[in-house]
């Protein structure tokens, strides 16, 4: 078993969750705020420069072996749309 | 990549990410989380509180990393009281970026 951690902008967390559904998948979700890479949103005002966290949704659960590449596969194709803020995925090994 | 998952107090969140984000570690990912330690909640004469109001706070890093941002979530997230919260370090197979499509790091 593979554990699956998936954070995805929120349109799109009701497609994943339908997706996990359809593939007998069990999961939890959670709306979660946070910063990639890039420093989360910037805004400038008077003030200065800021950044805010960006909302997202994280999606968990477990997933078997032999199932994980067929999940990674079709969650990055109903999840990309080619823009920053896309999410990601952590992959992390369970117990054998 | 090592997983760092953080339970600290959810007033000294900000400090942290400040101090994360001057040492070069940008992205990261918060909830808030009700919990108990190890002391099973707090007790002041008729009032028990069998949860806490925590904040996780989760940083994907690099294994070389792993002590750097330990040591800042330490350092920064600590009144020397009980009720500090812990640090879980957890290994992670693989990352993908959804952007690219690509796996990033594999162990």
């Amino acid at each position: 078993m593979k554990e699956l951690i998936i954070i995805v902008r929120r349109e799109k967390a009701q497609d994943v969750k339908a997706l996990l559904q359809d593939m007998g998948i069990d999961y939890v979700s959670k709306p979660v705020l946070g910063k990639g890479k890039e420093g989360g949103f910037g805004y400038s005002t008077r003030k200065g420069v800021f950044t805010s966290m960006v909302p997202k949704v994280l999606i968990m659960g477990w997933v078997e072996d032999a199932l994980y590449n067929d999940v990674v596969s079709r969650v990055l194709s109903i999840v990309h749309t080619g823009h920053y803020g896309d999410g990601k995925i952590f992959v992390m090994g369970g117990l054998p | 990549m090592r997983l760092i998952k953080a339970v600290i107090r959810p007033e000294r969140l900000y400090e942290v990410i400040t101090a994360l984000e001057e040492k070069g570690f940008r992205g990261f990912t918060v909830m808030d989380v009700v919990g108990r330690g190890r002391d099973g909640g707090l007790k002041f004469g008729e009032a028990n509180y069998m949860e806490l109001a925590k904040t996780l706070l989760m940083v994907a890093v690099h294994d070389e990393d792993v002590e750097r941002v330990v040591e800042v979530i330490k350092r920064h997230a600590s009144l020397g009281m009980f009720g500090d919260g812990k640090v879980f370090i957890c290994p992670i197979e693989e990352v993908w970026t959804i952007r690219t499509g690509k796996r990033e790091l594999g162990v």
